[in-house]
């Protein structure tokens, strides 16, 4: 451990990565009174780091600030401690106060003329949204050069700083819309002259340089890309017409010209809801929210290609220090059920204890959303999933209305009525229990847009349009899932039950014959179904204790896998991870949520991501005919539907994609852990980040292999093989020598040498009385040479 | 940063009490060039995120004093 770049010894440290917060970390130390005084007025930096045995060298476990102090004594004898709490470096960038840089003097309901451009507006205007929404379009020229000396009325928020070229490519997509909100935040500062020397002088480098903030940062790529080249138009109500990137969660094929409104409206619908901001990173964190993303901080950062394009994957062992970059904050959208990264695999020789909880009685057997909606359908329409009530939901409809005869025609719109309490297939069984929820503020949102002129009304794609590919394979994939009657013993082989019409009225990915429904409420019904899975898988939860891990990442999912066929493996969301390092020991504490089991994944159907990301993703594919058929909306021609992450070679490949380029390691998948046909685990090699299934003998004890000193040569069969097998790169202490030119100096005989000099203090040693908030270990410019200096460097 | 070998002076603070200050000891070693940070300046360990040269020496003289068998003391 470092503190200030000097190693000193430490009783015990805990570093605690929880998803959705910064990391954290607290150290004991040895005792010491005059310690509690190092962080009075100053946030002295820590660096924890381990000798990684695998990847070879010294790399970091955690870099932060120590933000608070804590002293003990027990008059028993070894029981004073001197305890630090520490938090993540990047949590200097909520220093940079809105109220400081002037974003938020104006009228926050004030819309601006989008061409007027000094006067940028408040930070949660429709203007500074929409721009946001803009990402980044290119490398900034020198009109967009935004600096104190040099901020022109014509500078374009959303193009890069030149010393950013190396990370455009990581930059594109959502996670340009950070970068673009610290753009105008800058561009705003520097625009009024009296208030831009904290900004200029102090946050912008401190954000930009000292922290790397931006440097370090990355969206996930594969996805990213497709974002950044389908920007749609969006023609601001007074403004001109900006092409803005739309969100995933708010991307349908279903609806297209309404999607910039929903996008704009709602983020920042849920900025004003969201109460006082105060610094640039809540700020950013909540449009990231709002629009179904997370910026996750790595405790670990990983150490990859520089580039992260497809084909520029480096191999595993070793390469030169130019092509390298450690990703640090990592902008991605919410995946809760989706593939896991490679480095959150748990081996049966990396835990030793597993505990789940499963609340089966708090699962609800049904969501409702109750919602007033303005349409010609009339007001306070209730919408409920999963598809199975919708389903009852309508036959109440017809039992009332009509009666049951020998072939009943519902329709989806049926299913927005009363229920008369029919119960569902599956409530037969447990009665209901219903749940109400709310709606995703976005559709609430999509219901009060509705357009006035048929520019910009609803509208199913075209035929020729790749968004109508995109929604055939949805239909294709609902209908092999619940458009087919299931008899009392299925019988064993291929499934070739056919399509029952009547089932398939009620798809509502359906776009054959007269829409029933219009496309917001459809996106409504996906939604409430993916909130429906979230409800049962958010019912379970397990914590599992692991021998030391720093490969594994919070916020994305994880397996958890068992040799024993009488045991089960488990696939979840990673919500935090712990390590605990003491004088005899060392340990990791991992916690899971929406945890199943491998059966009920292959036994149960739950969207492994927000539909909207499920084409995007691949995860729902088919195979489309050359020649589609000329009855629009007809999915008959699609073959080999896929829609979930098993048996999905598709997806598993674009889910390779997505993780190589941040974590420098592929995905997997769990048909590849886990043979389904013998219940046995797969044992496993490892080539380029990807993990090989090798078979399930390779993953018993009779493959034991030994090398000539009885060390375990079958890297399934032992611990240190398991974490070879999963592990990542993470950042060297030698890279951060090296990028941000600090020295460590090492606690070892060769440095500590018996010749000492005497320094003494100049301030204990004058008679200097110090105002409350200084810091005995820094030196501090009188106020008048600070803004000379700051004049000089930066308006020169 | 001034280091010096010489006997350490109490002073009078302003109030009239006297202060004896603690002295830190630095290995020689250390003291090399590059290896210490070269600034304590506060504008720079804060927005450059560098180490502050003078909370190093505490540091250091800290590290002596735990794995001494005289441990310092503090006034």
């Amino acid at each position: 451990m470092y503190i200030e770049g000097v190693q000193v010894p430490f009783l015990s440290a805990s570093v605690s990565q929880v998803y959705g917060d910064l990391p954290t970390a607290t150290v004991d130390i040895p005792p010491e009174s005059s310690l509690l005084d190092i962080t009075r007025g100053y946030q002295p930096k820590i660096h924890i780091v381990y000798e990684d045995r695998i990847a070879g060298g010294w790399r970091l476990l955690f870099w932060g600030v120590i933000t608070g102090t804590s002293y003990g004594r027990d008059r028993e004898p070894g029981s004073t401690y001197v305890s630090f709490t520490c938090s993540h470096k990047n949590l200097l960038v909520r220093n940079v106060l809105l109220d400081y840089a002037g974003w938020t003097q104006t009228d926050s309901t004030e819309i601006l003329d989008s061409e007027n451009a000094l006067r940028v507006g408040t930070f949660n205007s429709n203007y500074t949204i929409v721009e946001a929404l803009r990402g980044l379009t290119g490398m900034a020229e020198s009109k967009d050069i935004l600096s104190a000396s040099n901020v022109s009325p014509e500078a374009d928020t959303s193009k890069l700083a030149p010393e950013l070229k190396d990370s455009y490519d990581r930059l594109i997509g959502v996670p340009g819309c950070v970068v673009n909100l610290w753009n105008q935040l800058k561009k705003f500062a520097y625009s009024n002259g009296s208030m831009n020397l904290n900004i200029s002088s102090m946050m912008a480098p401190l954000v930009e340089d000292g922290l790397g903030f931006f440097r370090r940062m990355s969206g996930h790529r594969s996805l990213e890309y497709a974002l950044q080249f389908s920007k749609e138009p969006y023609c601001h109500e007074r403004g001109t017409e900006k092409d803005i990137i739309i969100p995933p969660a708010f991307q349908n094929p279903l609806l297209s010209a309404v999607k910039g409104e929903i996008a704009a409206n709602t983020i920042r619908t849920q900025i004003n809801q969201s109460g006082e901001y105060t610094d640039y990173l809540t700020v950013a964190q909540t449009f990231l929210n709002s629009i179904c993303y997370d910026m996750i901080t790595l405790a670990s950062p990983s150490e990859v290609s520089m580039s992260p394009l497809a084909g520029d994957a480096l191999p595993d062992e070793g390469y030169t220090g130019r092509d390298r970059v450690a990703i640090e904050t990592i902008i991605k959208p919410q995946l809760p059920f989706y593939y896991s990264p490679v480095c959150n695999v748990l081996l049966p020789r990396m835990y030793t204890a597993v505990n789940l909880q499963q609340q089966e009685s708090s699962v609800p057997t049904r969501l409702l959303a109750y919602h007033s909606v303005d349409n010609s359908g009339g007001a306070n329409q209730l919408y409920r999933g999963p598809h199975t009530i919708r389903e009852s939901t309508a036959y109440g409809a017809l039992l009332k209305n009509k009666g049951i005869v020998s072939a009943p025609q519902v329709t989806l719109r049926d299913t927005f009525s009363v229920s008369y309490n029919v119960p569902g297939k599956y409530e037969q069984g447990t009665g209901i229990r219903p749940v109400k929820t709310s709606l995703p503020w976005w559709l609430a949102a999509v219901s009060i847009s509705q357009p006035t002129n048929d520019n910009r009304a609803e509208k199913v794609p075209s035929s020729t349009d790749l968004a109508y590919i995109e929604a055939l394979k949805m239909a294709a994939a609902w209908d092999e899932r619940y458009s087919k009657k299931t008899p009392q013993e299925p019988a064993p082989g291929p499934d070739t039950r056919p399509i029952d019409p009547d089932k398939q009225r009620l798809n509502p990915y359906n776009l054959k014959g007269e829409p029933t429904v219009d496309g917001f409420q459809r996106m409504l019904i996906a939604a409430l179904d993916y909130e429906y899975a979230k409800s049962v898988a958010g019912a379970r939860s397990a914590s599992v204790e692991c021998v030391f891990n720093p490969y594994i990442v919070p916020g994305y999912p994880m397996d958890v896998i068992d040799d024993s066929p009488n045991h089960p493996c488990f696939h979840g969301l990673c919500t935090s991870v712990t390590h605990s390092i003491t004088a005899n020991s060392i340990s990791t504490s991992v916690s899971m949520s929406a945890v199943m089991t491998y059966a009920e994944m292959s036994n149960f159907y739950l969207p492994p991501v927000h539909p909207s990301l499920q084409t995007t993703l691949k995860v729902i594919n088919a195979e489309v005919p050359e020649k589609l058929s000329d009855t629009y909306g007809d999915t008959a021609g699609l073959k080999n539907v896929r829609s979930t992450i098993l048996q999905n070679p598709e997806a598993k490949a674009a889910a390779d994609e997505f993780y190589r380029s941040v974590l420098g390691v592929g995905a997997a998948a769990v048909d590849e852990l886990f043979d389904f046909k013998s219940g046995r685990v797969n044992g496993l090699a490892r080539n380029s980040g990807q993990l090989i299934p090798v078979g399930i003998h390779q993953g018993t004890i009779e493959a034991s292999q030994k090398s000539s000193n009885g060390g375990e040569l079958n890297d399934y069969l032992s611990t240190s093989g398991n974490l070879r097998l999963v592990h990542r790169k993470i950042e060297t202490l030698a890279s951060i020598k090296d990028k941000f030119g600090l020295n460590f100096i090492d606690l070892t005989r060769e440095n500590y040498n018996e010749s000492v000099l005497k320094y003494i203090p100049p301030i204990s040693a004058s008679g200097m009385m110090l105002e409350p908030g200084a810091s005995l270990y820094l030196d501090y410019l009188e106020t008048p040479d600070f803004v000379n200096l700051c004049k000089k460097r930066d308006y020169a | 940063m001034s280091v010096t070998t010489d006997p350490i002076p109490s002073t009078p603070a302003s109030d009239g009490y006297t202060t004896a200050p603690r002295a830190l000891n630095i290995p020689t070693n250390l003291r090399a060039p590059g290896v210490m940070s070269d600034t304590s300046l506060a504008v720079e360990c804060f927005v450059g995120q560098r180490f502050s040269a003078k909370l190093q020496a505490y540091l250091i003289s800290y590290n002596q004093s735990v794995y001494s068998d005289h441990p310092i003391y503090a006034i």
